[in-house]
């Protein structure tokens, strides 16, 4: 299979000036960008299509490789190894370091995002509902959110349906705040953290740190403490603008400036903000539509017509026979 | 009510004035009969850890040591109790008795003390769903194994509920672990990987029979755990040890670990 024809990764479109709302579609758009494997991306994907019900996935031809590690796998074997610039030692300290992130900040991750139900209601479910075609905008959320309740459950010992006093969200936040203050100081001034060259541990804690930094939820305790490390804040920007120039997307810009020349919109944005204006017309013409089959169905339309003139012919007469008799 | 799992953490600074107390006692499920790959390797590694810190200890073996633990992360196997505190897991106790300045490993400075967490956090992550894989997703070492041991503590419908929800349980942890759709050359592949970096480490020191100098720490008991768990248990599906049976040095360096703390110096309290 050839990576250069056709290759398609698919994930969620982004927000807040990130290519992507979704840790793991994030995850894997940096494989592809660090290593600058030249692929398509498009963000206007349908999860039911990926067979697994999640983004991201990647299709050559009629193949599918749905979840980051199929991905990387695949990545790896085309030649575009992530952590190909590194010697032996920063090799095992990598996947090492990515697996103590993701011990760390996972579930911190999920509880937030997807757990506690003001966030997930009043944000998360939206961000993703919006980006999921109609009908299956009702179901792939709460897909996410039953996901949270297992990894909270698993690594946080507290069960997400219980009633909100009962979370025991401190634990997840003392271990997300120490594990970023070991990371601002494991980057200190470095572009990466391993000097140089970027490695697998760049690409997980962009992923969580962009994500958890620039989402605004009503309760987000880690945000603060993020913005309380300047490197690590510099570290996020730098790579959103540097790296994903083209692919950032924020849905306040385009309104701002709508005036139909917007430069910064690309081809797909221009075809989601298209799509909206057409579901919110697609909205309209079918509530008019159902509201004029349901008055058919009474028989409104009948009953007005009949009623009246019976009421004027009733009248008439009555008043013509009255006028007769008196006569 | 608190997080039981920051109440550890609280409790464990609160008590870091007090001495070791004398009547501490692990408990784990019976060694012999009942206990599984994944919770073996964790006791293991926490006893490994006690003696190479010097500290006295009492082991009670129970059925029920599982559900009386506080619970935990992985295994919730084994917890302690010293005192009037009870800790579980590999972590927690770790964290307790550094607090109490009897721990080993204290030269280190603050970036290598880091990337020795780290990798025990590697160690314990990639064994334990290794384990876990092996003991619940291999259907032959499920049926032979890994059931009839479970079960063999609870009278006949017992065993059945226990064995499906603890199976339950497994595969739930191995899906937030994010191990569930994995084939066994996947997982042999991970643990291979783990092997390998595990053995880079120890080779960075060649002339020191442990991971981090002449000082045994954390890293050399949790890895001593699952590694001589892996190795010495015997199951229809062997993969795992053969795996790690190829990373001589590790081989090498559990066999030292088991002489000079099981062997030699054992002294049933």
């Amino acid at each position: 299979m050839d990576i250069q024809l056709g290759a398609m990764l698919h994930v969620y479109k982004g927000e807040w000036g990130l290519p992507t709302i979704d840790f793991e579609c994030l995850r894997a758009l940096c494989l592809l960008r660090f290593t600058r494997c030249p692929m398509d991306v498009e963000t206007n994907a349908n999860p039911l299509r990926s067979g697994a019900g999640k983004l991201p996935y990647l299709q050559i031809g009629n193949d599918k490789f749905v979840g980051y590690s199929q991905i990387k796998r695949v990545l790896d074997l085309e030649g575009y190894p992530i952590d190909a610039h590194l010697n032996t030692k920063q090799k095992h300290l990598s996947a090492t370091y990515a697996n103590w992130v993701f011990t760390n900040l996972h579930a911190y991750y999920h509880y937030f995002l997807y757990g506690e139900p003001f966030n997930f209601d009043k944000t998360t479910r939206g961000l993703y509902a919006k980006r999921t075609p109609f009908p299956f905008n009702f179901y792939y959320p709460s897909t996410y959110q039953r996901e949270a309740c297992d990894v909270v459950q698993v690594m946080a010992s507290f069960d997400v349906n219980d009633k909100l006093d009962k979370h025991e969200s401190d634990y997840l936040v003392l271990n997300a705040k120490k594990c970023v203050n070991l990371l601002s100081r494991k980057l200190g001034r470095k572009v990466w953290f391993f000097g140089d060259t970027y490695s697998e541990f760049d690409a997980i804690v962009y992923s969580y740190l962009a994500i958890i930094f620039k989402i605004t939820l009503p309760n987000n305790p880690l945000q603060n403490h993020i913005k309380g490390s300047q490197n690590l804040v510099n570290f996020i920007n730098r790579i959103t603008k540097d790296i994903f120039r083209n692919e950032g997307f924020s849905s306040i810009k385009p309104t701002k400036t709508a005036n139909g020349t917007d430069v910064n919109v690309t081809h797909s944005e221009h075809k989601f903000l298209e799509s909206e204006c057409s579901t919110k017309i697609i909205a309209g013409v079918g509530a008019l539509l159902a509201m004029g089959a349901f008055a058919a169905w009474r028989g409104i339309y009948n009953q007005l017509t009949t009623r009246s003139s019976t009421d004027y012919d009733g009248i008439d007469y009555d008043d013509d026979d009255a006028e007769e008799g008196l006569d | 009510m608190p997080s039981v799992l920051l109440s550890q953490l609280a409790t464990a600074n609160k008590l870091s004035v007090e001495p070791w107390p004398e009547d501490a006692t692990l408990y784990q499920p019976y060694e012999v009969e009942q206990i599984l790959l994944p919770e073996n390797a964790s006791c293991l590694a926490v006893k490994a850890y006690l003696k190479m810190c010097n500290l006295p200890f009492d082991v009670r073996t129970c059925a029920n040591a599982e559900h009386m633990s506080p619970g935990g992360r992985m295994t919730k196997l084994p917890f302690i109790r010293a005192g009037a505190f009870i800790f579980a897991e590999f972590e927690p106790i770790v964290n307790f008795v550094e607090q109490k300045e009897m721990a080993i490993g204290n030269l280190q400075d603050e970036d290598e003390k880091a990337d020795m967490r780290t990798y025990v956090s590697l160690v314990e992550n990639i064994f334990t769903m290794a384990e876990l894989y092996i003991s619940f997703k291999n259907e032959r070492v499920y049926k032979e194994v890994t059931a009839p041991r479970n079960g063999s503590v609870y009278p006949w419908p017992m065993n059945h509920m226990q064995n499906y929800g603890k199976r339950r349980n497994a595969l739930r942890l191995l899906k937030v672990y994010q191990w569930n759709d994995l084939d066994i050359e996947n997982v042999i592949e991970k643990v291979a990987k783990c092997c390998e970096t595990l053995e880079y480490k120890l080779k960075e020191s060649p002339d020191t029979p442990f991971f981090y100098g002449e000082q045994p720490c954390e890293l050399d008991a949790i890895a001593f755990g699952h590694l001589f768990s892996i190795l010495t248990t015997t199951l229809p599906n062997m993969a795992l040890a053969q795996t790690v049976q190829k990373f001589k040095h590790l081989v090498e360096f559990c066999r030292f670990i088991d002489d000079k703390y099981f062997q030699t110096s054992f002294v049933p309290c």
